[in-house]
């Protein structure tokens, strides 16, 4: 090796060489002890010196920048302690603080790698068309709009559109679902999933940073910084600690003229267990939630996902697809193609899943464009077709246009509801034409993901727009604990609100399109499906990337296995401080097993810590 | 004036305070305007004037009080 490559070497490995330079020196000093105490002293106050002089360097710093730093105590304690004649204690607490911090970085390190993992799965390198041309480039110098080739093995390197090809891919980075996907022309892929098999061109929308996995990433470090409040408690407690530990060190060692006890207070003078126990959890916590497809906004959204005691869910596009289908239709004139037709052209411009069910269905017929469209939110869609108002729209809507719903259509709206399905009736100048039926198939893991939730004792509340018939025929094949019907969306609001007042902690499961109102009422604001719809994103403050809503009780479970983790490091941390003091005080802790005492404590909140990081889904 | 903000990530922090300590000590060294340590992710955000201060004095300092600076991004203005 060259010099140069020798000093780096140095440079990297100096805490551990210290380390080991140190501990040899004592266990040399105790060798030698048994034939010389004059050797002894000396060996352990090199020992002392070696382990020291970093910790002192970096006190000296702090302290010129009038910041008084662990590294000051620990200094003065072993300093105190060479000069009292205690050279042992003082190589013992140097010694035991520079091998603390050497193996709590390294365990802390891998605590935290969830990012780091993450940052494995993005994309290295991007083939794309220019001029004809394949060349390969760097994944952020892709220009949107560019072509882009992915073949079978290949990671996508941008989000865009599938233009030409078919493949199946491999969206765990994102979705944290490992079950590949098909795609064709016109599906939407993202960054960094792997192309398992098939060839793809895909249009590049969003590159670089702005893709959702730079995002997820992103966000992730974000939430991670984000203090919970507890841990700003905790944060305040220990800026009152350490200070009053130092005054009580300095009044013993002024009155008692016990100068062993005071300089041991200075070594305890740091709550390490206590000031780590929260963060290190939640980082934990928030790392193994992104593996699994899971975004928390921040630790204190992980805490509440472990205490939510009620949870709503949306109907449409929650418990069930949001594929919806018209399964039927009637009409009173016997003409069904033109309800369908009239209904088709109000909803031309519409959103709304009845309005694209309705569309599907009239995808053959020529559709005459409408006018003066006005939206009902909750409630339907009106508008001018061939100069005549059509309206298609709920019960209620119909009521407040004062159109009367014949016996007839009332026999089949209900017989459609009792079936679970949603009619909706159609009128053309206040009067009642017909009606469409629109179903929506349940999510097939709808119903164990509620038997789930409510064997972790969750109270399961359904919040719909739709009609009471149809909304209680799919509550009961839930197995739901209540449901409200035909809600606006203020309404839902209002029912979360309600629920709060009985002292529920709610937590609100939607789209995150329409339901943003009631996300942001709730406690905890649940997404799902998410991949790819930033507005979702932003309001929830916890995202199921993944379309699967057994993601829920993976995500309440590991709010819940947090939350325990936090409280046995918060006790545990509290006992260890309370002990530390009452055994300084009491003459039973000196400096050596103090420092013993400190370091080991912090390790083992690590390591409880570490323990989130193993955790997954359906193993409770 | 020329301010420069850098993101660098710094070996491993062990505890909070570390952090503070990092952020309180750069924060007071002349042409550094900002000075912002993370623990979570062991990050130092750092906004300086380049006329009056260099990065690498910076890293020094960090480097001074035990912590290495492993990457860094750098951006103007």
């Amino acid at each position: 090796m060259r010099p140069e490559h020798w000093q780096l070497w140095l440079r990297k490995k100096k805490k551990l060489l210290i380390i080991i330079v140190s501990g040899a020196l004592i266990i040399l000093g105790w060798l030698m002890g048994y034939f010389s105490p004059l050797a002894r002293a000396i060996l352990m106050t090199a020992a002392a010196l070696a382990a020291g002089f970093p910790i002192a360097q970096t006190a000296w710093y702090a302290l010129r920048a009038r910041a008084i730093s662990i590294q000051l105590l620990v200094t003065i304690a072993a300093l105190g302690g060479i000069l009292i004649g205690d050279q042992w204690e003082a190589a013992a607490v140097t010694f035991l603080f520079a091998l603390g911090e050497f193996l709590e970085a390294r365990t802390l390190a891998k605590t935290r790698d969830a990012i780091g993992q993450l940052l494995d799965l993005a994309p290295a390198a991007a083939t794309v068309l220019r001029d004809g041309q394949e060349i390969e480039v760097d994944p952020s110098q892709v220009g949107a709009g560019e072509l882009v080739l992915v073949r079978s093995g290949g990671k996508i390197p941008v989000d865009g559109s599938v233009i030409k090809g078919s493949a199946s891919v491999n969206q765990a980075a994102i979705t944290g679902e490992s079950i590949p996907v098909e795609v064709t022309s016109g599906s939407q892929v993202f960054s960094s999933s792997i192309v398992e098999a098939g060839y793809l061109e895909i249009q590049a929308q969003r590159v670089g940073e702005d893709t959702t996995f730079a995002r997820i990433l992103h966000m992730v470090e974000e939430a991670q910084e984000r203090k919970a409040p507890t841990q700003k408690f905790i944060e305040t407690f220990s800026r009152w600690y350490t200070p009053a530990i130092i005054a009580l060190a300095a009044l013993t060692g002024l009155f008692t003229r016990n100068l062993h006890t005071a300089l041991t207070l200075l070594v305890i003078g740091c709550p390490g267990a206590l000031v780590i126990s929260t963060p290190i959890s939640m980082v934990a916590g928030i790392g193994n939630a992104a593996k699994f497809g899971v975004l928390v906004k921040g630790g204190e959204f992980l805490e509440k996902a472990g205490k939510v005691t009620l949870i709503a869910f949306d109907k449409t596009g929650t418990l069930t697809t949001g594929k919806t289908e018209v399964t039927a239709i009637t009409a009173l004139s016997g003409d069904e193609e033109e309800v369908l037709r009239l209904a088709a052209a109000v909803e031309k411009g519409s959103e709304h899943h009845i309005g694209s069910a309705i569309l599907g269905r009239a995808s053959r017929l020529p559709l005459p464009d409408a006018e003066d469209i006005q939206v009902f939110a909750g409630g339907g869609i009106s508008g001018q077709v061939e100069g005549k108002r059509i309206l298609v729209g709920n019960r209620r809507l119909l009521e407040q246009h004062n159109i009367i719903l014949p016996p007839e259509s009332e026999e089949w709206l209900t017989a459609r509801e009792e079936m679970g399905e949603t009619p909706v009736p159609v009128a053309a100048e206040g009067k009642v034409i017909g009606a469409i039926a629109i179903a929506d198939t349940l999510r097939s893991e709808a119903r164990e993901t509620a038997a789930k939730l409510q064997q972790m004792g969750k109270k399961l509340v359904m919040l719909t727009g739709d009609n009471p018939r149809t909304a209680g025929t799919i509550a009961r094949q839930l197995g739901l604990d209540e449901f409200q019907a035909n809600l606006l969306p203020e309404d839902k609001v209002e029912a979360i609100k309600s629920f709060q007042a009985q002292g529920q902690i709610v937590a609100m499961v939607g789209d995150g399109i329409n339901d943003t109102p009631a996300l942001a009422a709730a406690d905890l604001g649940i997404a799902m499906g998410a991949a790819g719809t930033d507005a979702a994103i932003e309001t929830a403050d916890l995202t199921l990337m993944s379309d699967d809503l057994d993601r829920l009780s993976g995500a309440l479970g590991l709010g819940r296995a947090t939350l325990a983790n936090i409280r046995q490091n918060v006790i545990f941390a509290v006992a260890v401080v309370l002990l530390l003091v009452a055994g300084v005080l009491g003459q039973k802790v000196f400096l050596a097993t103090g420092m013993l005492a400190h370091e080991a404590s912090v390790m083992l909140v690590i390591l409880n810590a570490m323990r989130l990081r193993a955790w997954k889904p359906n193993t409770r | 004036m020329a301010f420069v903000n850098v993101t660098a990530r710094l070996e491993q922090l062990t505890c909070p305070d570390c952090a503070n300590m990092i952020a309180n000590v750069v924060g007071k060294l002349k042409g550094v305007e900002q000075a912002e340590v993370r623990y979570a992710t062991s990050k130092l955000l750092v906004r300086f004037d380049e006329s009056l201060i260099t990065w690498e004095a910076i890293e020094k300092t960090v480097a001074k009080l035990g912590y290495q600076v492993r990457s860094k991004v750098q951006q103007e203005g």
